[in-house]
This record gives structure tokens, C-alpha cells and sequence, in this order.
């Protein structure tokens, strides 16, 4: 929303001369600024003259060699003996005569200020000096038209300044819209000003003919233009006023109407319109006047009838921007009792438009249910002035007084007369008087600063809020403030009016309570702290991915969420798993020469189906842990055997201290996301991770679609695993597992069995470690070698250490306990010990 | 002709036991059989050379069609510490510690919980997928309401939302901790989260970044409270005093609302690069809580009263480590995010 500092003084603001004091103030107790504009340095050097004469250049066709007369404001520029500038033109319709608009050498091009910032000089054009240029609409930064120069048509002094002359020696200050979601008042200057007059302390008033309808307006004797109304939609049109106007001559606008509009940053169309949106800026009530005749034309019997209601099947209506649409079925239309002329509240008809050939019109000023509005404006697409303004809930109480004004102003400015009664078509209690009931205890409370009653009133006042302050606190909003409704409106009232950088700071009172700690939080973090340390990189991916990386997953999509809206299909799904996207991470690194690298994300993931066991509507939120590691082709010899268990040996470090035993993957899991997290391993070259007879998660080596697809090399390989069942696992009471420290020395011992290659290691070990399993002995087992020597055969080697809490073992016992237990274990698997 | 029957033999065999499957394209007896091509006489080179062809073909088949399965590889032993007949020093082990980097948001924001949580706010992890009711409706936006507008939300077929901010949280948070304020005490809840927009990325926006939100409710809480809460944050988290300022702004869920700016701690209020030479920064949104989201909670908004905020993480992140394109947290690109070491 735009504010004009010389309007709101206009209005009866007293302002200090300091701008940055005052865009302080404004964005501290109004709303952040946006932008601002410094209309009369964007038209620094801009000056009105007259074209005294105007010939063509020798040398070019399309040129014009002028001569202008500035009144001989201007001392620093050459001139002629008769005192004249000479300005090479390039528009078709400059003559002798006119009165335009010259830009100084040295001015800025207002069109490119704050941009290009073009500045214009003192030039040769083929052989003819040109000093400055004549301007168009379009350069002045007043319009679209670059047909041709600006014409002045009005009587304006020669040799002026161009902002000086247009009302343009003005400072635009915009606050962003969003700060006034709830203040449709703040989209007109009298409700800016009405702010900025109470942030400054100042008691404000606002104009008679806003607070009382003008009931003295009556039509006149001579004149009866007839029209009915019928509203079918009360509850999505409140109030509908509607005057008709004859004898009204449309023409061009005079310059202060336009001086209004180009500071607001609206194109001038006719007296007529532009009188329409002067008073939607200036009170925020959009306005719309229909053609008088067209609107009889189009009515039965051509008697003009005015329907209020919603569209019909297979409805078409042309707009004012000349395109045709078919209103949604929700949309307000104003209609004759033939066919639709406007789309309410979002913008009038082409059919119904008011041109240079209209006598007579129908004023409209009315209100529209917000939401209703809002869908139309966003169903079709089309965001216009009053939509922004319709959509925020403007007050039914201001349309008769608008109406009334408006009607005051044409008569004034276009010579209307009033041609029929004021129909206003209302919704009984369409709106009501509100009071809140607080006290001067309750806000100073919220504030936390002590404010006595008489200040809040006179706070508000200022405003004109109607207050009454005895023991409570009695507030009555004024009618075009709807978002006062309850004791915190009234505390944001007071705070802002007074100033929130005046509150006091204080600390609020806390117990010594230690707040709870958040157990998946520092699982995450710890694991991740770990993986960290163990090289890896921690990386975030996003949680959309494309329906192609679900199928290189081998994941069925109809277990991935579908973003109904996604900007692009790279975004579509939502992940059911973290490794796809934290392998098609893989390729671009390696290539980028990050030869062997290791990746870490934790991340939140959703499997449609899975729900929430409490929040029954909504999908459990799968908090997942995933790594991979891998290197290029040229480092395989580096990393030699299979990959897998580079992966498993991180999985290892990251859950050091659970006891894990691994399981060939099942071929189908009933719970899907297991499924899911499985499908992008490769079957033979994958584990299931067990920890207390859980599958907490997945390791291993990757598929070949997959592979293909990411072109991952072949050393790559990763894990997945659930954080819910590890803090679960965590936050079980913990068995104290510490042995008391064995006074007796320790003594190890190799061994090595010969065993058909089909047995795994796991299954050895564990047979080992039961064998081995006596009172008063630990043994600790570690991995020696594993050497296959033929298709059927393996060598498996232990190192194994023997500590007695007891006594100290001599070798003949460790020989004896080892004898017996590898007799148990070679029975077993029908092995030798070698 | 046999010669070719004997080597698709051997091949098929061998494919059997191959790791890399694809390795028995560049197989020498493959290679053999094509280089014998130029040695035969050249009527029957054709016939020769279709017959290689065919059987490379089978082969490239059965190698895509065995991968199909994700039963590309030759099993091995999962229960094993390493795999069979690797050298003791070739044997997997991790990268060296020095190679790790953690994601610079993430140390950012176990930063900032850090200081939250000591003084005494409980952190509370935001929802990724959440209905319509927690996003607006609990939030005091009805339906329809234009402030909605504001957000670009994504939503999935089924009506859900991966939420727009992390204010989706409130409701459940006050209903889960309001049993503190009948004991009598107040309860603050710091809650990071992933958020979500559907906009155009560029190097100053991305549809996913997140956000911290908190809340703190009690008897009496005042916007004094708020903004004391805040300057005392922002002073430990910039290691010095900072100086607070709230303008008015509009939400929905806060009665009043601020958008908040803390002084530009890099430059003492003089105007840097870093502040866009304001002197001050734009932190975040934030306010009283609105006494509608309370009452939606089964809170007493009569009895309690409390403030809320949410501030961005990348934005931080940014302006601290002079980050010029916030697309590249979430590119997973190595050359970004090793700069960043194991954290700092």
C-alpha cells in the first residue's frame, strides 16, 4: 500500500520535515516499508514548455528539430538569440504549439530512475544539437503510451517544474500489503492517515461526509432514471447501494484527479473512472459505474434491472480487459435479468463500460463476502486494486457515504445531476456495533508496562475509538475497524499506538526445573557425531524426489505421498526412504574428484498406510539414519573383497555397544517400509540388521537398476536403519553388563578350523563362543583371517583370549578347554582344526 | 561354428561365479571371436559376425535380466567381518577422522538449541507431513481466510500438508505440556523443524529450509517477557550485547504480532554489508500467543498468556559464514560442505 506523505498532511497530519524520522516511526509502529519513492528527485530537471517551433531535421526522416521555451527558467543550457532550446524529437506527433513536457540534459529519465538511472546530455544528432529530450508518457513513468510525446492540455505556467505543476513534489512511502491482512481501513489514505495521525500522538478527524450519509442528496426534479435492484445472495452481499447520475459529461480528468492517481501508481482513464479510484485510495471502498444505457440495452423491455447473484451453467461474461471468462460457480455476478455485466468485486464488464460517449450511469458501491472474492479472484486468476481491497473485509457502513461523495464529485467534476433515489439494498444485521469490555490491568499486564486508564483512552481516541474509562474499560471501535474483537485487539492497540520500543524488558519467572531432554534429538546427533568422526560427510537432501528415483529404488510410487502441486516433477513424490536420495549424491561428488568418500543423513520419511498410532489421520514419521560409502573405480584396488562390508563395518561404529546380529534379508516383509527400505539393496549382497530380535534396519551393497541408473561405481555401499526401534532399544533399563576386573593374568591362543564354505562365520563364532562357555571364564573371540581355499572349502582363524576370574590358567588348561570346545565345533559342522 | 558353441559355454559358466557381471563382455574369448572375423574368407564373415552378435546379445540380456532380480552378485557371507582371503591391512576401516564435515545447519542449529535448552526450554521436533486443522485451523486461520494467501503450501492427493512453518506444532505442543501450568508452572518448548514452500527457488529462496519456533506460556506473560527472552538468546548466541526492536506485523495465531530485528551484531549498527546498511537485522516473526489458539487447546486464555516466534536457520547460517546461494545446503555437494569440517 502506497502512502503519499503530502497527502496524509493533506488529511490533516502534522508531519516533521525529518523523512527518515518519519519512515522510522511508520515502520515501527505501521508496518515494515517495502519501498520508497522520492517523486521529486525522479523528476529532477523535468520542466513544462511550450514547442515554439518545429521543423524536419535534414539529414533524417523520422526527426524533428524543436525549438522550446522554458521561460528562460533554466540558466544552464544554450539557447538561441531568441532565448529558445533547441531539442531534437523523434515523435510523430510533436508540434508547434504544444505545451509539453522537456527533460533537462542532466535529468535522470524518470521511467529508469532507482534502475538504469539514464541520464540525458547535451548531444549531437546527425549534425543538430539536442539538448535533453521532450518526453512521453511512458518516459515520465506516467503510463504505458510511447506513441508519442506527453501533450499537457492543461493551462499550465511555462517554464515550471513539472512535479511542482503535477502535485509530484512528493515522498511515496509502501508498506508491504501483508502487513494490513486484517486492516482493510489501511488500504485508503484516510485510514493511513487516521494511523500515522495516532503514532504520532494526534488526535484525528476524519472527514463529515465519512461518518454521516449526506441524506440531503436528493435527485433532481427534472430527472427520473429507472432501475431496480434485486439481491438473490444476501449472505454473500451484505449491502448494495446503487444512484444513477444523467446529464454527465466524460472527458479527460482535471490535473489534480490525475496528480492523485499517478502518485498511487494508477493509470488515468476518464473523469469518470478515475473519480472511482481517487476514492478507492482515498477510502478503500472499490467503486464501479456502469454505463446507464448499455445497462438498459442489455435489460427484457431494455428497462434497466440489476440482479445480484450466482452464475448459471455455461455463462460467459467479457471483461473490462476484453477477455472472456466463464464465471466459477461459486462467483458473485451483477447481472441484468438477461445476462452477467460484471464480475462483483473483481472487475466490471466490457459490455456495461463507461466511454466517452456515456451520459448517464449507475454508481455502485457495495460489499462482498471476503472469501467469496478471494476464490473468484484466485480461480480466474485476475488480482486487481479492489480485490486486493474487497478481499480483506472492507466495512458495509462506509458504502452510502462513499456513494454519497462519490456522487458529490461528479456533479462537481462532470457536471452530473442525481437521476433516481439512493437504492440501498441491505442484509438486516449485516452488521453490528461492537464493544469490548477489558480493563487498564489487563493490558498493562500483557504489555508489562503500567498504563492508566485516561491513557489508553486517549490512545485510542486518537483513533477515534470511543472509550469509556471508569473501573473497566468500555472500547467501541470505529465501524471500519472489524478486527477489533476482543481484549488483545485492544492490548495490540495500545502497544502499537503507544509505542512497543517504550516497553520494559523483563525476564519471565521460571522454575529450576530441568526442561526434558528430547531422547530421538540426541540419538540422532550422537550417531551422527560418530559417523562424522569416522570421516563421513553429513548431507541434507530433500524430502521430494522424482517418480523415476522411486523406480531406480525398485518402490512401488503407490506408497510415496503425491504432491498434488509440485513446481516440477523433480519434486512430485515424498521420499519413503533416505538412501535413493542420498545415493544419487554419490556420481557428481566422485566426479567432482572425491574419489572414495562416506555419506551421512538423517531424515524424516512417510509411507502411505503407516500411520500414526495417535494422530490416526496422519502418516507416522519415520525418523531414518542413512550412510553410504564409496569409492571410484580407480581406488578398487584400495578396496578390495566385496563392499558390503566397508558398510557394515560403519554400521559397526555407529552402534558400537549394541550386541547385532545380521540375517539374510527376508524375501517380502509385511511391514512396508521395511519393504521399502530393502527394495534398492541387492538381495545377495544385503543384510537385515537385527538388534533384540528387531530389524532395526538394512546393510549392504546395491542393485544393479539402481546402480545403472545413479552410475554408481562398483564399490558402493551403504545402510538404512529406523532411529524409533534404536531409542526405543536405548531407553529400556539398561542391565548393568560390567564384569569386576580378574586379578589373574590373561593368556591367548590362536585357532583355525577347516569348514565347508556354506557355513558362515556367524554361525562358527557363536558355535565357538557356547562351546566355550564356562563359570568363571570370559574368552574374547577375534577374527584372524578367512581364507577360501577351494569351491567348498574355507579356513576360518580365531584369536582368541582367556581371562579366569579365579585363578591364572596354565597353558595345559587353555589347551584342554580348546581341545574340547573345537571337538564340539568340528562334530558340529563336520570341520577340522587345522 | 562349434568354436562359438564353446565359447558361449564357457561364458555362461563363468558368468555364474563373475562379481561384475558385465566384465564378461570385455571377456578375451569374446574378444577372440571377433578378431577371428578378418581372418575368414569373406563370404562367411557375415554369418560369423551375426552369430557373435547373437550371442553378445544373450549374454547383455541375461546380465539386465539377472540385475532385474537384484540377484546380480554372487552371495556372500553377511555374518563375516570382511570378506574371504583379504590381506590384515586391506581389511575395511573407516576413513580418517579429519575427512568428516557436519552440515553447517546442523552445528548451527545444535548451537542454538544448546543455549535454548539451558535456559530451560524443551526442544520438541516438528512434524514433516501435517493436516490442514494443525497448519491453519488451530492456528486461528479459517477457512479461506486471505492470510493463507501468505503461505504457498504444498499438498499431497490426499488433503495433507508438509507444513509451511514450524507453527503447525503449537496446538499439540500446548495441549501436551498445559497439565504443567495447573502444577503452576510455566513451560517453554523450543521447536526446530523442517518447512515447505511452494515457490521458485533462486540463490536467496528455496521450497525447503527450516525453521526454529518456540513458545512460552505461563500466568502474566508479557511482550516485556518476549523481548527480554530474545535479547538475552541473542546476546549469548552472538557472544555480545544486542539491542531488540519489534515493528508491528500480522499473523493470525499472535495478538500482537512483531516482526523482530535485533541490531546488526556485525557492525555495532553502522551499516554493513551483512545488514544491507541498516544497522539492523530481520530475525523473525513473533507475538503474544493469540488467546484463540490457546482456547484451542483447552488452555484457560483468560488465566495464561504466553509468546511464540519462529525464525529461519539458513538465514543465520548465511550471514555468518558470508554464504552466497542457499541452494547449496541442500545440494549434498562435497566442495560446500567439507568446508565446514566437523563443525564450528
Amino acid at each position: 500500500m502506497k502512502i503519499s506523505v503530502n497527502w496524509l498532511k493533506e488529511l490533516g497530519v502534522n508531519l516533521p520535515e525529518d523523512r527518515k524520522e518519519l519512515m522510522r516511526k511508520i515502520s515501527s509502529q505501521l508496518g515494515a516499508i517495502e519501498s520508497t519513492a522520492d517523486l521529486e528527485e525522479k523528476y529532477f530537471g523535468a520542466y513544462i514548455v511550450k514547442v515554439t517551433q518545429c521543423q524536419k531535421h535534414k539529414d533524417a526522416d523520422k526527426l524533428k528539430v524543436c525549438l522550446i521555451d522554458d521561460d528562460g527558467k533554466n540558466q544552464d543550457v544554450s539557447r538561441n538569440s531568441d532565448g529558445y532550446i533547441q531539442v531534437v524529437c523523434g515523435a510523430d506527433n510533436v508540434e508547434k504549439g504544444q505545451t509539453v513536457v522537456w527533460l533537462k540534459p542532466g535529468a535522470v529519465v524518470p521511467s529508469t530512475y532507482k534502475k538504469e538511472n539514464f541520464k540525458l546530455d547535451v548531444r549531437e544528432i546527425r549534425g543538430e544539437t539536442s539538448n535533453g529530450m521532450i518526453a512521453s508518457e511512458r518516459e515520465l513513468d506516467l503510463g504505458s503510451d510511447h506513441s508519442g510525446i506527453l501533450v499537457v492540455d492543461e493551462d499550465i505556467q511555462i517554464g515550471s517544474p513539472f512535479a511542482e505543476s503535477f502535485g509530484l513534489d512528493d515522498f511515496i512511502i509502501e508498506v508491504e500489503n501483508k502487513m494490513f491482512t486484517n486492516r482493510p481501513d489501511c488500504f485508503g489514505m484516510l485510514g493511513l492517515a487516521r494511523e500515522v495521525s495516532g503514532i504520532y500522538g494526534q488526535k484525528f478527524q476524519s472527514p463529515d461526509w465519512f461518518l454521516v450519509s449526506d441524506d440531503s442528496k436528493q435527485p433532481t426534479a427534472d430527472s427520473n432514471l429507472k432501475f431496480e435492484v434485486e439481491n438473490e445472495i444476501p449472505e454473500l452481499v451484505p449491502r448494495f447501494t446503487m444512484v444513477a447520475l444523467d446529464n454527465i459529461k466524460v472527458g479527460p480528468s482535471p490535473l489534480w484527479l490525475k496528480s492523485y492517481l499517478i502518485r498511487m501508481g494508477q493509470k488515468s482513464v476518464n473523469n469518470v473512472v478515475d473519480l472511482t479510484n481517487y476514492l478507492m485510495f482515498l477510502t478503500g471502498q472499490p467503486l464501479h459505474a456502469f454505463d446507464y444505457d448499455k445497462v438498459a440495452k442489455l435489460s427484457s423491455e431494455h428497462e434497466a434491472r440489476i440482479i445480484i447473484r450466482r452464475p448459471k451453467q455455461g455463462e460467459e461474461l467479457m471483461l473490462l480487459d476484453g477477455k472472456t471468462i466463464e464465471p466459477h460457480s461459486e462467483a458473485i455476478l451483477i447481472c441484468t435479468d438477461e445476462k452477467p455485466i460484471a464480475l462483483a468485486g473483481v472487475m466490471g464488464g466490457k459490455e456495461t463500460e463507461v466511454d466517452e460517449n456515456t451520459t448517464r450511469i449507475l454508481l455502485e458501491v457495495a460489499n462482498f463476502d471476503l472469501y467469496s472474492i478471494r476464490r473468484t479472484s484466485m480461480k480466474h486468476g485476475i488480482f486487481t486494486e479492489a480485490v486486493t481491497r474487497f478481499s480483506k473485509g472492507q466495512s458495509p457502513e462506509q458504502c452510502d457515504k462513499v456513494s454519497k461523495y462519490a456522487v458529490e464529485l461528479l456533479c462537481q467534476e462532470a457536471g452530473a445531476n442525481i437521476a433516481s433515489d439512493f437504492i440501498d439494498v441491505s442484509r438486516e444485521h449485516a452488521w453490528q456495533e461492537n464493544e469490548v469490555k477489558t480493563d487498564s490491568k489487563f493490558i498493562s499486564l500483557r504489555l508489562g508496562h503500567e498504563f492508566a486508564g485516561e491513557e489508553i483512552t486517549s490512545l485510542l481516541g486518537n483513533v477515534e475509538f470511543s472509550c469509556q474509562s471508569n473501573e473497566n474499560l468500555s472500547v467501541k471501535p470505529p465501524f471500519w475497524r472489524k478486527d477489533i474483537n476482543i481484549a488483545e485487539d485492544v492490548v495490540e492497540e495500545v502497544g502499537r499506538l503507544f509505542g512497543y520500543e517504550k516497553l520494559s524488558l523483563s525476564l519471565p519467572k521460571r522454575s529450576l526445573k530441568p526442561p526434558i531432554c528430547n531422547g530421538l534429538y540426541e540419538l540422532e546427533k550422537s550417531l551422527k557425531v560418530k559417523m562424522i568422526s569416522g570421516g563421513a560427510s553429513e548431507v541434507y537432501s530433500y524430502n521430494f524426489l522424482h517418480g523415476n528415483l522411486l523406480d531406480a529404488a525398485s518402490q512401488p510410487k503407490e506408497y510415496a505421498y503425491h504432491i498434488r502441486n509440485a513446481i516440477s516433477p523433480e519434486l512430485q513424490y515424498m521420499r519413503v526412504s533416505l538412501l535413493p536420495g542420498l545415493l544419487s549424491k554419490v556420481h557428481a561428488n566422485i566426479k567432482r574428484g572425491h574419489e572414495s568418500l562416506a555419506l551421512v543423513e538423517t531424515g524424516t520419511v512417510h509411507v502411505k498406510g503407516v500411520n500414526d498410532k495417535i494422530e490416526n489421520n496422519l502418516p507416522e514419521e519415520l525418523p531414518r539414519l542413512a550412510f553410504v560409502f564409496s569409492a571410484s573405480d580407480g581406488l578398487a584396488k584400495k578396496y578390495p573383497g566385496a563392499p558390503f562390508y566397508y558398510a557394515k563395518k560403519y554400521l559397526e561404529f555407529a552402534l558400537a555397544g549394541f550386541e547385532i546380529s545380521y540375517q539374510i534379508p527376508k524375501d517380502e516383509y509385511e511391514y512396508i517400509p521395511s519393504r521399502l527400505a530393502l527394495a534398492p539393496f541387492d538381495k545377495n549382497r544385503s543384510a537385515s540388521v537385527m538388534i533384540s530380535e528387531t530389524n532395526v534396519g538394512f546393510v549392504g551393497e546395491f542393485n544393479d537398476n539402481i546402480s545403472k541408473k545413479l552410475k554408481l561405481p562398483g564399490l558402493c555401499a551403504g545402510f538404512e536403519i529406523g532411529l524409533n526401534p534404536i531409542a526405543k532399544l536405548l531407553s529400556a533399563d539398561i542391565q548393568a553388563s560390567y564384569k569386576p576386573l580378574s586379578k589373574f593374568p590373561s593368556s591367548h591362543q590362536d585357532i583355525s578350523f577347516a569348514i565347508k564354505s556354506s557355513v558362515s562365520y556367524g554361525e562358527l563364532e557363536a558355535a565357538l563362543a557356547k562351546s566355550l562357555d564356562r563359570k568363571s571364564l570370559a574368552v574374547n573371540i577375534e577374527p584372524l583371517d578367512i581364507y577360501r581355499k577351494d569351491h567348498e572349502t574355507k579356513h576360518i582363524s580365531f584369536k582368541l583370549n582367556f581371562t579366569d576370574s579365579e585363578k591364572t590358567l596354565t597353558t595345559e588348561e587353555v589347551n584342554e578347554i580348546l581341545e574340547e570346545a573345537s571337538k564340539t565345533v568340528c562334530e558340529k559342522f563336520k570341520a577340522t582344526r587345522l | 561354428m562349434d568354436e562359438i558353441t564353446n565359447v558361449r559355454n564357457i561364458l555362461f559358466s563363468r558368468l555364474e561365479e563373475l562379481e561384475d557381471k558385465r566384465l564378461i563382455l570385455k571377456s578375451p574369448e569374446l574378444r577372440g571371436l571377433y578378431n577371428k572375423i578378418s581372418s575368414l574368407p569373406s563370404e562367411k564373415r557375415g554369418e560369423f559376425g551375426k552369430k557373435i552378435n547373437e550371442l553378445k546379445n544373450e549374454l547383455e540380456q541375461r546380465i539386465s535380466s539377472d540385475s532385474y532380480d537384484g540377484h546380480s552378485k554372487k552371495p556372500i557371507d553377511v555374518t563375516a567381518p570382511f570378506d574371504e582371503n583379504i590381506e590384515p591391512d586391506l581389511r575395511p576401516g573407516l576413513l580418517s577422522s579429519e575427512r568428516g564435515s557436519a552440515h553447517p545447519l546442523s552445528t548451527e542449529l545444535d548451537k542454538i538449541l544448546g543455549i535454548f535448552q539451558k535456559m530451560g526450554f524443551e526442544v520438541v521436533l516438528s512434524r514433516q507431513l501435517d493436516d490442514d486443522y494443525h497448519m491453519f485451523e488451530s492456528l486461528n486461520f479459517p477457512k479461506g481466510h486471505p492470510a493463507r494467501d501468505d503461505y504457498d503450501t504444498f499438498v499431497t492427493d490426499e488433503g495433507l500438508l508438509p507444513p509451511a512453518q514450524t507453527s503447525t506444532m503449537q496446538n499439540r505442543v500446548l495441549r501436551s505440556k498445559k497439565h504443567l501450568l495447573k502444577e503452576g508452572e510455566p513451560f517453554g518448548v523450543v521447536i526446530p523443524g523442517r518447512v515447505f514452500r511452494n515457490e521458485d527457488t533462486d540463490a536467496r529462496h528455496e521450497h525447503t529450509f527450516h525453521q526454529i519456533e518456540g513458545l512460552y506460556v505461563g500466568e502474566n506473560i508479557t511482550v516485556g517477557n518476549l523481548l527480554a527472552t530474545f535479547k538475552e538468546f541473542l546476546s549469548e548466541y552472538f557472544g555480545k550485547e544486542v539491542d531488540v526492536r519489534v515493528n508491528p506485523f500480522y499473523f493470525p495465531f499472535v495478538e500482537p504480532g512483531f516482526e523482530f530485528a535485533l541490531s546488526c551484531p556485525f557492525c555495532e549498527k553502522q551499516g554493513c554489508k551483512i545488514c544491507s546498511y541498516e544497522g539492523w537485522i530481520e530475525l523473525m516473526g513473533c507475538g503474544l500467543v493469540h488467546p484463540e489458539v490457546l482456547k484451542m487447546a483447552d488452555i484457560d486464555e483468560k488465566k495464561y498468556s504466553g509468546f511464540a516466534w519462529g525464525f529461519g536457520l539458513e538465514r543465520l547460517v548465511m550471514m555468518k559464514h558470508n554464504i552466497e546461494d542457499i541452494r547449496h545446503f541442500f545440494s549434498g555437494n562435497l566442495d560446500f560442505l567439507k568446508q565446514f569440517g566437523s563443525g564450528k
